[in-house]
């Protein structure tokens, strides 16, 4: 019935409609707005990471007598640190360490690479074991105090180690040196002449074919795949040599050949140039280049599960005792069959065994959020299959891992497979934190010498990630090669270490000027951090604007919500005092005549709140379209929560209403019911 | 034993000049069955004693019992719903009820069925005069004559000992006035239901069985 004697007075229901059901609507727009603007503002955070990198390097200046000398020193203190962790909850979101080791894996076939112009594969996989058979030799051994060299052409009869990119060889030019005293009468011990069978193990291996397509690419200006060295002719064009004092030009650099460029000119070849032709050239060091004792840092849990140098570990100085230095398999005269030749050479199958490992080998990098990664954080790299890792991931240290696209590929690994990592130093031990911030974060080379360190440790692939340049060089830049664990999943101590140089502070968005400041009050100068926000300057006074205008929107659409509430109450809730009292005088009990009024009077305010707070949907989804509209790139962060959020000031606004309605008429409602008709 | 008895009550209330004695120290009785008239010029306390016998509002001294139980605040509300009901003089119908919903109201209170109080509302509105053609219409929809007797049967259809109208007639034309006088005077005798009635109107006190005069909330002797 109740509702039945409101359709009687249509009008009067009408107006109450639409005062309420407006301002609910406008109420609805404006909280909605703001909301949206808030998760807005919270995804475009999310979506933005602002990290600052420590320079590696400081310089000191100082004042001379003869001028200014600057000194190198260490940008990262134990003092910065500490600072830094200090200013969490501040302008550092989060002080996040990356720590660097090498591991192999059976499962990877590690990435090789051809630089621009050279001809090498990458450092860690370089190297091989080989044997040839000496076809001529081009520089004798000569007697030398500091040391010996020497020079063949050789047939490459068996490639026993080597990475599967060098492909087969069959010719090499290879060169001896033996850089030590003494190193002469070595080389001339191993009796190099031709017909000579040897094995050999090459610390590099250059492909000179390529190294000819290269030059020939890159003179000509055509793809080096285009490069067809059968088109070579050794019909020179009359006049060639015009010009050329041949007298005084050695035979091998004379024109022997030429290239054909298609427009009939070419690229003159020398007699060394087609020695190229299907030819490698191999480096034989007799070196190892061992620095494993010289100061190797020692490490200690810290307070946050990491590790920090120990400073009071004993360290150990000076160089390595020449014997280990140099290689215990380095050339050697092989005779009969190679198999038996290497079981009963215990050295030159470890020398296989390096090599082995080598092609396997990958950084390990051990961080507390992949995000803070330089390369992922300014897009270089990016996740393209699977997932990141987990917060929990990160916290418990599960045996979880994240690698290159390409080193997958190559690998024949995906998404779901499992690799045993098997940690190792390298080669050197003492100088990583200057090398890791100034040469990138390369693959340190296995030396068998030195083994590895620790037992192998399962990881499951988890994700896929797609780096723009594999091979980048430069600080804090790391190669395809290179595989993401969670940092306390570390499986042995690190190379870096927490006041080291490779550590990365995630920023609030927008807080780099006050990062500044905090370091500069800190006693720290202020350019000792380069920051990096990924574009989120050039959006930040977009989203200050939007959450300016989203509450001021707000709280006007709050001001019209209580005004429309104050004419409610004025104009319709208290002209109930009359019927109050008459349904008192009549025999209504005081509850159940306030019930009855405040159903009544509620009824028009629940259908406006719902009314309005569906026209508030409606309005809040055409100003997120808008506002997505402004950013371009974001539209799903501002979109598709309106409705919960309209529903909830929907919902908050009728409950201010009832709360209004009740306490007007419970006010009212202590008259009598004679004054309640009278004041009617 | 009288039906209502209603010792020395006095209700008094402030304005901004003075403190008003609206009703001071008034005593009466009323029987079953009893036609009275209380009549005295305007503000002498007759409305406010009115309120006071009805249970609208509550006296500050003096005691009311009805068929010897004493008015108290906990019983008034049973007392409006079942004993005692008023006649307004500006009707005071609900504006939103039909004249049907209206009659039927006090009835539903009384916890009495939909049917059982539909019945007698309409029997008590074609008593009025009000016929079918009315139940449907809305307040707004009839004259004040008609205003009036939904009123009446309103009161009346609520089946009360005691019915108290003030001033019933004074929105009405003498002849409608006479009608209804007649009515609220039947069913005083007819029904033996007390009835008092405030009125200016002498012909109303003239027909009453006895007439109470006030004057500066006093009952003259």
């Amino acid at each position: 019935m109740i509702v039945r004697m409101h359709f009687r007075n249509p009008v009067r229901l009408i107006a109450l409609l639409l005062l309420l059901g407006a301002s609910v609507a406008f109420f609805c727009l404006g909280a909605g707005v703001w909301a949206s603007s808030l998760l807005a503002s919270r995804r475009i955070d999310e979506s933005f990471v602002t990290i600052a990198l420590p320079k590696a390097i400081e310089l000191d200046r100082e004042e001379q007598e003869w001028g200014v000398s600057y000194t190198e020193r260490d940008g990262i203190s134990p003092e910065l640190v500490s600072a830094l962790e200090g200013m969490t909850g501040g302008p550092v979101k989060r002080v996040y360490r990356q720590s660097f080791i090498n591991a192999c894996s059976p499962a990877f076939t590690a990435l090789t690479r051809i630089p621009q112009g050279g001809y090498s594969t990458e450092s860690a996989q370089d190297g091989g074991v080989f044997v040839i058979e000496i076809e001529s030799v081009a520089k004798a051994p000569e007697d030398d105090p500091e040391g010996g060299g020497a020079a063949v052409r050789a047939n490459v009869l068996e490639t026993l180690a080597a990475h599967p990119d060098l492909g087969a060889i069959t010719k090499a030019n290879v060169t001896f040196d033996c850089p030590f005293p003494g190193g002469a009468e070595k080389l001339k011990a191993l009796g190099l002449e031709s017909g000579r069978r040897l094995i050999i193990r090459a610390v590099a291996v250059s492909n000179m074919d390529l190294f000819l397509k290269n030059n020939i690419s890159s003179i000509l200006g055509i793809d080096v795949n285009e490069v067809d060295l059968s088109k070579i002719s050794f019909d020179l064009p009359e006049g060639a040599l015009d010009g050329m004092i041949a007298a005084h030009t050695p035979e091998d650099r004379l024109p022997a050949a030429i290239y054909p460029d298609g427009k009939g000119g070419g690229l003159y070849l020398t007699r060394s140039d087609l020695d190229s032709i299907g030819a490698y050239e191999l480096i034989v060091l007799d070196y190892y280049g061992l620095y494993c004792n010289q100061q190797a840092p020692q490490f200690k849990p810290d307070e946050n599960g990491g590790l920090i140098l120990d400073t009071e570990a004993p360290m150990t100085t000076g160089r390595s005792p020449l014997a280990d230095r140099v290689l215990p398999a380095f050339a050697e005269e092989i005779t009969g069959d190679t198999e038996e030749f290497l079981k009963t050479h215990p050295d030159w199958a470890e020398a296989v065994r390096e090599i082995e490992v080598r092609a396997g080998s990958v950084s390990v990098i051990g961080t507390d959020r992949l995000e803070a990664v330089y390369a992922f954080q300014s897009g270089e790299a990016r996740m393209i299959q699977g997932r990141s890792m987990t917060a929990d991931e990160y916290a418990g240290g599960a045996k979880v891992c994240v690698i290159s696209e390409a080193l997958a590929q190559k690998s024949g690994l995906a998404v779901g497979d499992a690799v045993e990592l098997k940690p190792y130093w390298g080669t050197v031990k003492d100088i990583f934190r200057a090398d890791l911030s100034l040469t990138g974060l390369r693959t340190q080379p296995y030396s068998g010498a030195v083994g590895f360190d620790g037992e192998p440790v399962r990881f499951e692939i988890i994700g896929l990630y797609r780096l723009d340049d594999l091979w980048k060089e430069g600080q804090y830049a790391f190669t395809a090669n290179t595989v993401f664990v969670p940092g306390s999943a570390q499986f042995r101590e690190p190379f870096t270490c927490n006041d080291g140089l490779f550590l990365s502070v995630v920023l609030e968005n927008g807080a780099e000027d006050e990062f500044r400041k905090a370091l500069s009050e800190r006693g720290f100068p202020e350019n000792s951090f380069v920051c990096f926000d990924g574009g989120y300057s050039g959006i930040a006074k977009s989203v200050s604007g939007m959450a300016l205008g989203a509450r001021r929107l707000f709280a006007i659409s709050t001001a019209v919500l209580f005004a429309a509430l104050a004419v409610y109450i004025a104009l319709f809730v208290s002209r109930r005092a009359k019927e109050l009292g008459l349904m008192r005088s009549l025999g209504a009990s005081d509850s159940g005549s306030l019930g009855r009024a405040f159903i009544f009077c509620l009824l028009p305010a629940a259908a406006s709140s719902v009314l309005g707070a569906a026209s508030g949907a409606a309005l809040v989804s055409e100003a997120e379209k808008r506002l997505s509209a402004g950013f371009g790139a974001l539209p799903e962060a501002v979109s598709g929560s309106s409705p919960a959020f309209c529903a909830a000031a929907g919902a908050a606004a009728l409950a201010l209403f009832a709360a209004a309605v009740g306490i007007t008429l419970l006010l009212m409602g202590r008259a009598s019911p004679a004054k309640l008709i009278k004041r009617g | 034993m009288a039906l209502l008895k209603a010792e020395e009550l006095c209700y008094h209330y402030r304005t901004k000049a003075q403190t008003v004695r609206a009703v001071d120290g008034v005593s009466l009785e009323l029987e079953r069955g009893g036609f009275y008239a209380l009549t005295g010029r305007s503000g002498s306390g007759k409305s406010t004693l009115l309120s006071l016998l009805a249970g609208l509002e509550t006296p500050m001294s003096g005691r009311i019992t009805v068929n010897g139980i004493e008015l108290k605040r906990d019983v008034l509300t049973l007392y409006r719903r079942n004993t005692a009901s008023v006649i307004f003089q500006s009707f005071n119908l609900f504006p939103l009820m039909t004249v049907k919903e209206n009659c039927m109201y006090p009835l539903l209170l009384q916890k009495r069925s939909e049917r059982d109080a539909e019945r007698i509302a309409c029997g008590m509105l074609e008593k009025v005069g009000l016929d079918g053609t009315y139940f449907k219409r809305l307040p707004a929809q009839l004259s004040g004559g008609e205003q009036q007797r939904a009123a009446i049967a309103r009161t009346l259809a609520a089946g009360t000992e005691l019915v108290f109208a003030d001033e019933p007639t004074g929105n009405l034309d003498p002849k409608t006035g006479g009608q209804i006088i007649s009515l609220l005077r039947s069913v005083s005798h007819d029904e033996k239901r007390c009835v008092l009635v405030v009125t200016h109107d002498l012909s109303i006190a003239d027909a009453a069985d006895a007439v109470f005069r006030m004057s500066g909330g006093r009952l003259e002797e």
